[in-house]
């Protein structure tokens, strides 16, 4: 489940955070969380159920911050990728990860699952505790409102 | 095919035709964007607090302790085994391995072995001669005690092995020696 998830986890939180280091502090402290608790869990649907107690992390994260920083953006360097090439990547990510920044966490977290995850409609309901449907209406929002900010 | 879906979802979601275009272009813009993974660094952190040891090796070691248990014990029982016994085997075994690691103790041991069958031979030849030396002085008799005791010597010497060669060679000697001073003095 951990070798399963693990990135998944750390990618939804790093899109909520944008922070190397804590995104991956708060993976750590979703799965250490979850092997406690892993005797109440009941062995379904086990994405839903680590997803949840991500979210939970986050939403302590920001009660204690009480500040959601939305300016910063993710720096993502691969070293092995060329000079331009990195340039051109990185434009591209800083662009579309500052919009989606900018989106609600709710939005936020779709369209991490939804677009850049590659989750289905509904293990993105699955995830995030919503239905197909809601699911859809809240990626259709999200994408009318990314392409605001980006164009 | 993804992108098919995505518009079939959105067209579902009463978007306009046209609009559904333009919010597919984002949705790839957004699929390009890079994925990082967990550092290893992480992976390990999450590993080491999520470790849960395995119970498989304490049984592989209480299963190997209970197999060398019962081994000893084996070996051990096997060491007072009579011939009969199906673990005189292992007794000979073991014998055989302790001849190859300490060949002094083999020695020590066949030694004591030819000292027992010295005694053994000894005590048989002084009940032999018991009563030659009560019954007869006669040459005839004395020749034949001593065939006799000759053909005994024989018989012992099967038992005995290659220690008892020297004695019982001696003794037939012996034998026939008096056997000849026997006759020279019968035919003078």
């Amino acid at each position: 489940m951990y070798r399963t998830y693990a990135d998944d986890i750390f990618r939804f939180l790093l899109t909520h955070v944008r922070d190397t280091t804590l995104a991956e502090d708060l993976t750590a402290d979703t799965f250490v969380k979850a092997w406690k608790g892993i005797d109440r869990f009941d062995g379904k649907q086990p994405r839903a159920w680590l997803y949840k107690i991500a979210q939970n992390l986050l939403t302590d994260h920001w009660r204690r911050k009480q500040t959601l920083p939305l300016d910063e953006s993710i720096e993502i360097v691969d070293e092995r990728i060329g000079h331009d090439e990195v340039v051109d990547q990185q434009i591209a990510s800083h662009r579309v990860a500052s919009a989606v920044a900018k989106l609600p966490r709710d939005m936020q977290s779709v369209v991490n699952l939804r677009f850049m995850q590659g989750y289905s409609a509904k293990q993105t309901a699955e995830a995030l505790d919503m239905t197909e449907a809601n699911v859809r209406v809240v990626q259709y929002r999200a994408l009318k409102k990314l392409k605001g900010l980006l164009s | 095919m993804k992108k098919f879906w995505l518009k079939q979802e959105l067209l579902q979601s009463r978007v306009k035709p046209g609009e559904v275009d333009g919010l597919m272009v984002i949705a790839d813009q957004l699929g390009r964007v890079e994925q990082p993974k967990l550092s290893r660094a992480a992976h390990q952190r999450i590993e080491a607090a999520t470790h849960r040891p395995s119970k498989a090796p304490r049984i592989a070691a209480w299963s190997a302790a209970g197999a060398f248990a019962t081994i000893t014990l084996v070996v051990i029982s096997a060491q007072f085994a009579p011939e009969s016994s199906p673990l005189y085997a292992i007794k000979r075994g073991t014998d055989d391995i302790r001849a190859f690691f300490a060949p002094q103790a083999k020695t020590a041991q066949t030694n004591s072995k030819k000292e027992l069958e010295n005694i053994d031979l000894q005590s048989s030849k002084q009940i032999e001669s018991a009563p030659k030396s009560i019954k007869s002085p006669e040459p005839e008799k004395s020749s034949d005690t001593s065939n006799n005791s000759a053909h005994g010597t024989q018989g012992s010497k099967k038992n005995s092995g290659k220690s008892s060669d020297q004695d019982t060679s001696h003794h037939t000697k012996k034998s026939h020696r008096s056997w000849w001073w026997d006759s020279r003095d019968s035919r003078h």
